[in-house]
């Protein structure tokens, strides 16, 4: 129960915002571990369509998700150019693979309001709100829901080897 | 600094002794039963010794009889640590040469008083 | 109010309450490894009944408990743990004898004390502790009636804190006091004893006498001759004044006199600040903090004795010596890198061949460092067989058999957490021999065999792996009613063929148990998949093998180490994959239509008259999770260097592994080479994936998945049904 003071600033987060497909993507800074270029994957199998493979991050072994494939965006090759964000959720480590990294900003909690139905293709539990930065609205994407169990969770393929 | 032995099988006791002790301002020195005990003090000189009764190898009394026969340890502080509280095992300790006693479960308090009543 | 603050505190300047609950977690361990040293001690009194020193033993460890219960306030623990002392001394004087009755009675103690141990100390009191009392009571045939023991382990030592509320009225006390002679042998200074009686008010007068003082030729030292009177005014109730001596009352001769001082006369006030400059001085010494990764050293002889583990904790003892052996390899380790830096340094050509030396001696010392970090994980089985000689036990005396708990093997090492996953599939397995393999008496006796159940638990090494089996020699396995079973749940067809081995397998599919009843004891049947599903998640395999009327095994096998393994490396396709060597027995480069494939069972290979199953790894790595093919591969797969050509097979290669008792053929490409690898998990990150145990990094920076060859095993188990998907039954059917 703080009483808020005129200057006090009001709550706000660090955000990274990215591009997919031409629109703007962000996610909660303190996630983001880094940011790396790309790196070869070693795919998997059973696993979901869009967990790409593993990759070495000096030693770790950790998942690549292909946000493209997971919004059901067009598939697009992997060149040098691609950009892999490591983040954490959870105590797992994660990367995502994304069209371009924009910019870092400041955004204030009341600044993100809830999404409307802009006919996006990302399911609506990934999505805590929409803001606005300087030349687009960006989508702040729920990282704990997008890379859930059930999510990225293993696919019993066992019996239907044919 | 002053230095204190504690004997106690238990491990959990000697580190909430021990602890007790340094928040008392002593070094500790730690051991597991009297024979333990006896070979530590070959090489160290402690300004108090504080036992528990039961333990494995030679327990508290035995200890204390040993100790007692050793020239350099015949006037040394020796707390036993009992739960007996009125026993026969605390007669045995007086007889066998202890200086006083501290009663399980212990206040911390109340065992660096103790220790203070008999230190110089 | 005015409160006397006496020197005897500011000696100990206790500025703050001494906090221990920091400790009640080792407390609480520690009382855990008690407890199964009590179990285990009066297992071993059933067989030595007059064994003294294990009753000690016994009697040390409830009093272990009750002493540290009553540090943190447990009551209901101290009291019930003070109960089970007295009988205990009472048993190791010899004054009662061991009975079975005793016993029993001892072990549902230990019970209780679990309990209230795992309801973290006092928070539920057991229903059956205050029957247990009373029965602790009964054997103890203690004369004193309901009498509450909680009476004795008050603090008796003083009376006078509680109402030493300050007298108004002073005394003036004359204390005369006479030390014995021998007084110096109790490690006692009178002068001690004269400074805290002073400090108890303000002295008037002190006079030592020395009459009792011999000429010094005749003086021993080493005894007291003086005596002295003091006189000291206080207002402290005279029993303080006693207590001052309340270690030498036998040794003393005390005499006190009071008189009383008019009220008028109390004209001080004492000054109440604490000096200070005394406070205690920072020790600098760290407190042991107990919080989760503690690592504790004890030497060999307790290391063998307290083994335990126990489910939920997570510090390792570890010997003494292990640790030694870990710090001299760290010092060989520094010495061969520095070396090598050096080499690097001044490099010049002729420097190679100590350079190749140095590194060699690094990778020398870096797999032993490796081997003995990994062995400090380790522990002996035993910890873990130990707590079946309880179960075995309680199922005999609820069903009535006799059976009988043998361990072969407690000395073998095995991983922490390995041993920890392992509990609960074990305990099955025993509870399952007990319940479902054992007969009654009766029927052993019948069936011509001794009355006593035999249940084996045996543990050994075998070829880099561990090996545990659960042999029982009750009635066996009858896989007529197993496949009936198996019929009725839809397990298998009315026709299907299947071998002995097969048929006792389907025990480990979900949904089977041949008991129509549900036994509260093992379970309702469903706990031999789990037990299957558990070994496998250890990357291990687990079989059973049966003979009707003898008996049956249960074998787990194990992997010894997880971390580092020889890895076998193979492409198939475009991907690269790691087989764990040990597993692989041979490779063959089978001729043209080697593959042969039965109808129903899908491929096998015939390799000197054995029919062994193959499966195509490529298959294996195509697999997505919703079916599809994976996406176009060009930039991002970890390409190998031959060229691939996907789709047409070049001549296929055949790797046999080994899976528990079968053999299974895996189709690869081209052999890579061998190397050790260091497996990374993937359920760190990722998840568990089936098939793969995890993968690696191989040196070019790519990752490889390291293949699970048991859970491979599992997918060609059953019969393959034809293609549903026509596109890819086509190509299955061009493949060859």
């Amino acid at each position: 129960m703080t009483t808020v003071t005129k200057d006090s600033a009001p709550k706000s987060s660090q955000f990274l915002t990215f591009l997919l497909d031409e629109r703007e993507y962000g996610l909660e800074l303190c996630s983001i571990k880094e940011i790396r270029g790309y790196a070869p994957v070693t795919p998997i199998p059973n696993v979901p369509v869009h967990v790409r493979g593993v990759m070495n991050l000096r030693g770790t072994v950790l998942p690549v998700v292909d946000l493209r494939m997971k919004f059901h965006l067009p598939v697009v090759e992997y060149n040098k150019f691609t950009v892999i964000v490591i983040a954490m959720v959870a105590q797992k480590m994660v990367g995502l693979v994304v069209d371009a990294v924009s910019d870092v900003l400041e955004v204030t909690h009341d600044a993100i309001r809830s999404a409307p139905d802009f006919g996006s293709s990302v399911d609506t539990r990934f999505i805590d709100g929409v803001f606005q930065t300087r030349e687009h609205l960006a989508v702040a994407l729920n990282l704990e829901q997008l890379l859930s169990e059930s999510e990225i969770g293993e696919v019993h393929v066992l019996k239907q080897l044919d | 600094m002053r230095r204190a032995l504690i004997v106690d099988d238990s491990t959990s006791m000697r580190q909430m002794v021990g602890f007790t002790l340094r928040e008392g301002g002593f070094e500790v020195i730690e051991a597991e039963h009297g024979q333990d005990a006896l070979d530590k003090l070959k090489n160290t000189t402690v300004d108090i010794i504080i036992t528990d009764l039961n333990m494995p190898v030679m327990d508290g009394i035995t200890l204390i009889k040993n100790l007692r026969k050793q020239p350099t340890l015949r006037s040394k502080p020796i707390l036993m640590l009992t739960t007996e509280g009125l026993s026969t095992k605390k007669e045995e300790g007086k007889a066998a040469g202890a200086t006083g006693w501290i009663i399980k479960p212990f206040d911390p308090e109340k065992l660096l008083q103790t220790i203070a009543k008999v230190l110089p | 109010m005015l409160v006397l603050e006496t020197s005897l505190e500011e000696k100990t300047a206790i500025a703050m309450k001494i906090d221990l609950s920091q400790f009640r977690d080792a407390f609480m361990q520690e009382s855990g490894e008690h407890i199964l040293s009590m179990e285990a001690g009066l297992f071993d009194l059933r067989s030595r009944p007059d064994d003294i020193e294990t009753l000690n033993a016994i009697f040390r460890a409830a009093h272990s408990i009750k002493g540290g219960a009553g540090s943190f306030g447990l009551k209901n623990l101290v009291r019930f743990t003070h109960a089970l002392e007295s009988l205990l001394d009472r048993l190791r004087s010899m004054e009662i004898v061991v009975t079975e009755d005793v016993i029993r009675v001892l072990l549902k103690s230990v019970d209780v004390l679990r309990e209230m141990l795992g309801s973290d100390g006092d928070a539920v009191i057991p229903v059956m502790m205050q029957p247990l009392l009373d029965q602790l009571q009964v054997l103890t045939t203690s004369e004193k009636p309901r009498q509450d023991s909680a009476a004795e382990l008050h603090s008796s030592s003083s009376s006078s804190t509680e109402d030493s509320a300050v007298r108004k009225s002073e005394h003036i006390f004359t204390v005369d006091c006479r030390p014995a002679r021998e007084i110096f042998e109790t490690g006692t200074n009178p002068i001690v004893l004269l400074r805290n009686l002073l400090s108890l008010g303000s002295a008037s007068k002190c006079q030592l006498h020395t009459d009792q003082l011999p000429p010094l030729h005749e003086l021993d030292p080493e005894k007291s001759y003086l005596h002295w009177t003091a006189e000291i005014t206080s207002s402290v109730p005279e029993e303080e004044l006693v207590e001052v001596f309340e270690f030498v009352e036998h040794m003393v001769e005390l005499k006190i006199k009071s008189v009383p001082v008019p009220a008028l006369a109390i004209q001080e006030v004492c000054a109440v600040g604490k000096t200070p400059g005394e406070e205690a001085e920072p020790t600098g010494l760290v407190v042991l903090p107990m919080n989760k990764a503690t690592l504790v050293t004890v030497d060999e002889r307790k290391q063998n004795r307290r083994a335990t583990t126990t489910a939920e904790t997570s510090s390792i003892r570890v010997t003494t010596d292990k640790v030694d052996r870990l710090i001299d390899l760290m010092g060989e380790l520094m010495i061969a890198q520095v070396m090598t830096a050096q080499l690097v340094e001044h490099f010049t050509p002729e420097c190679l061949p100590k350079l190749h030396e140095a590194v060699a001696a690094m990778g020398r010392n870096t797999r032993e460092l490796h081997e003995r970090v990994m062995s400090v994980r380790m522990l002996p089985i035993g910890s873990l067989f130990q707590r079946y000689t309880r179960i075995v036990y309680d199922i005999a005396q609820s069903t009535g058999k006799q059976i009988r708990l043998q361990t072969d093997g407690d000395e073998t090492e095995i991983d922490k957490s390995i041993l920890e996953l392992l509990g609960d599939p074990l305990t099955h397995l025993v509870r399952n021999a007990a319940d479902h393999g054992i007969e009654l008496a009766e029927l052993r006796r019948a069936a011509g065999k001794a009355e006593e159940g035999l249940i084996k638990l045996r543990a050994f090494h075998r070829a880099s792996r561990i090996v545990i089996e659960i042999i029982d020699d009750g009635v066996g396995i009858d896989t007529t009613l197993v496949r009936r079973k198996a019929i009725e749940r839809g397990l298998i067809s009315a026709d299907a063929q299947l071998s002995e081995d097969q048929l006792r397998m389907l025990i480990f599919e979900p949904g089977f148990s041949t008991r129509e009843q549900v036994s509260d004891l093992s379970g309702r049947g469903v706990g031999m998949d789990v037990v299957k599903r558990n070994v496998q998640q250890l990357s291990g395999t687990v079989t059973l093998t049966s003979e009707p009327g003898a008996g049956s095994t249960v074998s787990i096998e194990l992997p010894m180490t997880l971390a580092i393994l020889e890895g076998l490396l193979v492409r198939v396709e475009d991907r690269t994959l790691v087989l764990p060597l040990l597993s692989v027995i041979e490779t063959l480069a089978p001729a043209a239509g080697g593959i042969v494939r039965v109808a129903e069972q899908g491929e096998v290979i015939v390799v000197r008259d054995e029919s062994i199953p193959v499966l195509r790894l490529r298959r294996f790595i195509a697999m997505h999770g919703n079916g599809h093919e994976p996406a176009g591969d060009a930039a991002d797969a970890c390409l190998s260097t031959s060229p691939a050509m996907a789709g047409k097979e070049d001549r296929p290669l055949v790797v046999i592994v080994e899976v528990g008792r079968r053999k299974i053929g895996l189709v690869v490409n081209e052999l890579l080479g061998q190397q050790q690898v260091v497996m990374k998990s993937l359920e760190k990150n990722l998840h568990k994936v089936t098939g793969l145990m995890g993968a690696t990094i191989l040196g070019d920076g790519c990752v490889a998945p390291i293949l699970d060859v048991a859970s491979l095993a599992e997918m060609n188990l059953f019969a393959i049904p034809l293609s549903r998907h026509p596109a890819q039954a086509a190509s299955i059917i061009a493949a060859h």
